[in-house]
């Protein structure tokens, strides 16, 4: 499941952003949208965020939403090595970002079950540090794929 | 080109996504899991998200036209979406052929001669043609 939507292109492993704003526009760039497009999924993921931040602590953030403007699943991996301030749960900076995008329309449900696994990726991450070590694309979308299918 | 009321209306649509998305309880399930929350923790968050997304929603019926607000909720309620994309020029909802000369016409926005939603052109991707 997610091993169709990490893809190399769509992978920052060294990400500029300091702040939230930033760390979104970054993400949402690699996508390489038309400009209004890319506004619009924006517009949609600060939304997202102000109702409730997708930090979830201990380095990972899960910003997601779905759109109209977009007519399949997305998945932007983003990992910053120095940490971005995105008001996570507790207070402490993002290193890696998994940024989901779907269409409102999303008949098998692709997008909720990518959701799942992320949370579920994401709790076995955060109790390593890894991922910061990691410095070639191949190596790590591998890594994140083979975690993700151990039990 | 987008016109400021196609672009409220899609920011209107995504929030009403976003709504029901937050109101299932698939998603509840998975929140729980990715904030380590109980279940009273979660319900109470969802709640107070709730009420956040209406505040939202009603800033942005504000400032669209009356007659547009509406048409919108009336097109939620027979289809369950009121703004889809026009892809391979085709409408999302029902299928019907819009040709890009249609979508091209003047006016803050066009709606689907066959359905009447609203109508949302993508330009097209990179490496995609036009």
């Amino acid at each position: 499941m997610l091993k169709e939507l990490l893809k190399k292109e769509h992978l920052i492993l060294n990400m500029k952003a300091r702040t939230k704003d930033e760390a979104l526009e970054e993400l949402v760039k690699v996508l390489k949208f038309p400009p209004d497009k890319e506004r619009l999924l924006l517009d949609t993921l600060k939304k997202r965020e102000s109702i409730g931040s997708t930090g979830i602590g201990r380095g990972i953030a899960i910003p997601h939403a779905r759109s109209v403007v977009l007519d399949k699943v997305y998945l932007v991996v983003g990992r910053s090595k120095e940490g971005v301030d995105f008001d996570a749960l507790d207070g402490n900076p993002v290193h890696l970002f998994f940024m989901l995008a779907a269409p409102p329309q999303d008949p098998g449900t692709q997008y909720l079950l990518a959701l799942g696994k992320i949370a579920a990726l994401a709790r076995k991450l955060a109790k390593t540090k890894e991922y910061l070590e990691i410095d070639d694309p191949d190596e790590f979308i591998n890594y994140l794929i083979k975690l993700s299918e151990e039990e | 080109m987008m016109t400021k009321t196609l672009e409220l209306l899609v920011n209107l649509q995504d929030l009403v996504n976003m709504e029901e998305e937050i109101k299932s309880d698939n998603y509840l399930t998975i929140m729980k899991e990715m904030l380590n929350l109980s279940d009273e923790e979660a319900e109470k968050r969802r709640q107070e998200t709730l009420k956040v997304i209406k505040e939202k929603k009603r800033v942005i019926e504000s400032q669209l036209p009356s007659d547009i607000v509406r048409m919108f909720k009336r097109l939620m309620k027979r289809y369950g979406r009121a703004v889809v994309p026009v892809v391979n020029e085709i409408c999302l909802n029902c299928s019907s052929h819009i040709p890009t000369s249609y979508l091209t016409q003047p006016g803050e926005v066009i709606r689907c001669p066959n359905c009447g939603i609203f109508l949302y052109m993508p330009l097209p991707e990179q490496g995609q043609k036009k």
